[in-house]
């Protein structure tokens, strides 16, 4: 029998409604983990793990950007990526106090999405040709000069400090919504199930089937592990 | 607290709170980071550095150690853990997981912990690409470390520690003096390296005196090849004739290397009649003849002379032996 929420029908109304799928969500919280991992590691020097955390983040955030063009309808760039305008009238709304609801991103967190996918990349990009200059080179050090892959490292670190700054705003911008605007924004993003007040009314979702993201990580993780070994 | 249930805080309220907790735990991290908290207390004056005196054993013997084992690392160009060895004020700050150096407590002191691992070890410093320190450097920071670490502790209160190695300056070359020493024979030592090849060349890039190695030519290094030398006579300091075909004819040749100070003609037909040539270089130290015709008689002015004479043993064992 078909499932009825995947041909986007309209839930009853009282019901919650699914709205982010497992994939967003595990990609979520595994680059939380991650960022923490990673930093821990190479806080204390482990960098045989923290290459393999950072190669995890990698293959994840390359993950992202694909699943952002074949993923469910509220991972798509083209849902939440909005132009400057729709931003602006986004945040004078809000402070209005008549702010239209979002099924997913709204225009401002569909920003931050982006950044923090760039700065992610950015991060762990680097971190391939990166070096401790002691024991540890990236996979990718190789390929160019010691004094190329010291600036890489100098923009690993400072990288990491513009994602902590990120990250800082992200947990400020949610907790906002749940202390002013008293809209969850934690439990969908563990449960991927909304509250039906906070979803539009006409909202519709369209779910990319699994076995797409199987495959597109099977890809992503092949390709990654082609190019560093 | 029931403003804090959802919904129910005031956005002005919310970031005041927001940034109440920014400032907190930008001062938190300034207390649990080592690097942050010596930059917030270096900023308001609460951090003063170390002194250092000339004369202490860390300027002495400590600081040039750490320059030429740590400083390509944890120096003023990179800082690998946010560590600096190049001064004493960073290297009493430590680096990103606090001091490295506990004063006067060796087994707290991660520095010294980390310089004694042995080669295998991936934690050892400097790392295995690089040259370990000796044992007399472990000893020498050793010393320092189990003194109290100071910058002002003078090198005579450290009586045990090992000596300091004899650093040797070596010059630079002047390019222009060689120029100019070599500028009255380059051109005939040019030519003559083109048809003598192999056999002249200059004692060293700094030098102007030459060395002729003709045993390469063997045979075909006879009086007239030698009688070419003539020209640079006078530059020739060092001189081997052996195994070539010179004979007593060259005797005239010879007598225009006035500074000679080697000359080996071991294997070649020369005989007594040579002898008068040797005696007239002044400035001789060493001869040899092995496999010549020359007399043991004949040899004797030399010997007066205390050059060093290499000939037959039984020559050798006659005339260098000592009264």
């Amino acid at each position: 029998m078909p499932d009825p929420e995947r041909l986007g029908a309209v839930p009853e109304i009282s019901a919650p409604v699914k709205v982010w799928d497992a994939q967003i969500r595990l990609f979520h919280w595994l680059v939380v983990a991650l960022l923490g991992v990673s930093f821990f590691t190479a806080d204390r020097g482990l960098m045989k793990w923290h290459r393999a955390s950072g190669l995890g983040l990698l293959t994840l955030v390359i993950f992202r950007i694909g699943w952002g063009f074949l993923g469910s309808t509220t991972a798509r760039f083209s849902e939440f990526v909005r132009g400057p305008r729709q931003v602006v009238n986004y945040f004078i709304g809000m402070k209005n106090g008549h702010g239209r609801a979002y099924t997913g991103h709204n225009p401002a967190g569909g920003w931050m999405v982006v950044v923090l996918l760039v700065a992610l990349l950015a991060q762990a990009s680097t971190g391939l040709f990166a070096n401790d200059g002691v024991h540890f080179e990236g996979p990718l050090a190789y390929l160019i000069t010691a004094e190329l892959s010291d600036r890489v490292t100098k923009l690993h670190g400072i990288l990491f400090d513009l994602i902590l700054v990120l990250a800082w705003v992200h947990v400020v911008a949610v907790l906002f919504y749940f202390f002013v605007k008293g809209d969850n924004l934690i439990v969908p993003m563990l449960s991927g199930m909304k509250n039906r007040a906070n979803v539009p009314i006409d909202a519709r979702v369209q779910f990319t089937r699994p076995w797409v993201a199987w495959l597109l990580m099977a890809g992503v993780a092949g390709c990654v592990w082609w190019i560093v070994h | 607290m029931a403003t804090l249930r959802p919904g129910r805080l005031s956005a002005g309220r919310y970031f005041l709170y927001v940034a109440m907790l920014t400032v907190m735990g930008i001062a938190t991290l300034s207390l649990v980071l080592p690097n942050w908290a010596h930059a917030v207390k270096s900023l308001l004056g609460l951090e003063r550095p170390p002194t250092v005196a000339p004369s202490s054993f860390y300027v002495q013997r400590i600081a040039p150690l750490f320059e030429e084992h740590c400083s390509s690392c944890h120096g003023a160009r990179r800082q690998k853990a946010n560590l600096r060895l190049d001064n004493l004020a960073y290297i009493v700050r430590g680096g990103k997981h606090g001091e490295v150096i506990k004063a006067g407590n060796l087994r707290d002191s991660e520095l010294f912990s980390r310089i004694r691992l042995p080669a295998s070890n991936d934690q050892v410093m400097p790392p295995k690409s690089k040259a370990p320190l000796s044992g007399d450097e472990i000893t020498v920071v050793r010393l320092w470390i189990a003194a109290g670490a100071s910058g002002v502790q003078p090198s005579a209160a450290f009586s045990e520690a090992p000596k300091a190695p004899v650093r040797v300056a070596i010059p630079d070359i002047d390019a222009t003096a060689v120029t100019h020493n070599r500028a009255s024979h380059v051109n005939a030592v040019r030519a003559l390296q083109r048809r003598l090849l192999d056999v002249i060349q200059y004692q060293s890039r700094a030098s102007a005196d030459l060395e002729v190695h003709a045993t390469s030519m063997g045979r075909s290094f006879g009086d007239v090849e030698l009688a070419l030398l003539v020209e640079i006579g006078a530059h020739i300091v060092w001189a081997d004739f052996s195994d070539t075909a010179i004979t007593d004819a060259s005797a005239g040749a010879i007598k225009t290397m006035q500074r000679l100070r080697v000359l080996r003609l071991a294997n070649t037909r020369i005989s007594g009649s040579m002898v008068p040539a040797l005696v007239s270089l002044n400035q001789l130290q060493s001869v040899t003849v092995v496999g010549t015709a020359i007399t043991e008689a004949s040899l004797r002015p030399l010997k007066d002379r205390h050059v060093m004479i290499h000939g037959n043993d039984e020559m050798a064992n006659t005339l260098n032996a000592r009264p």
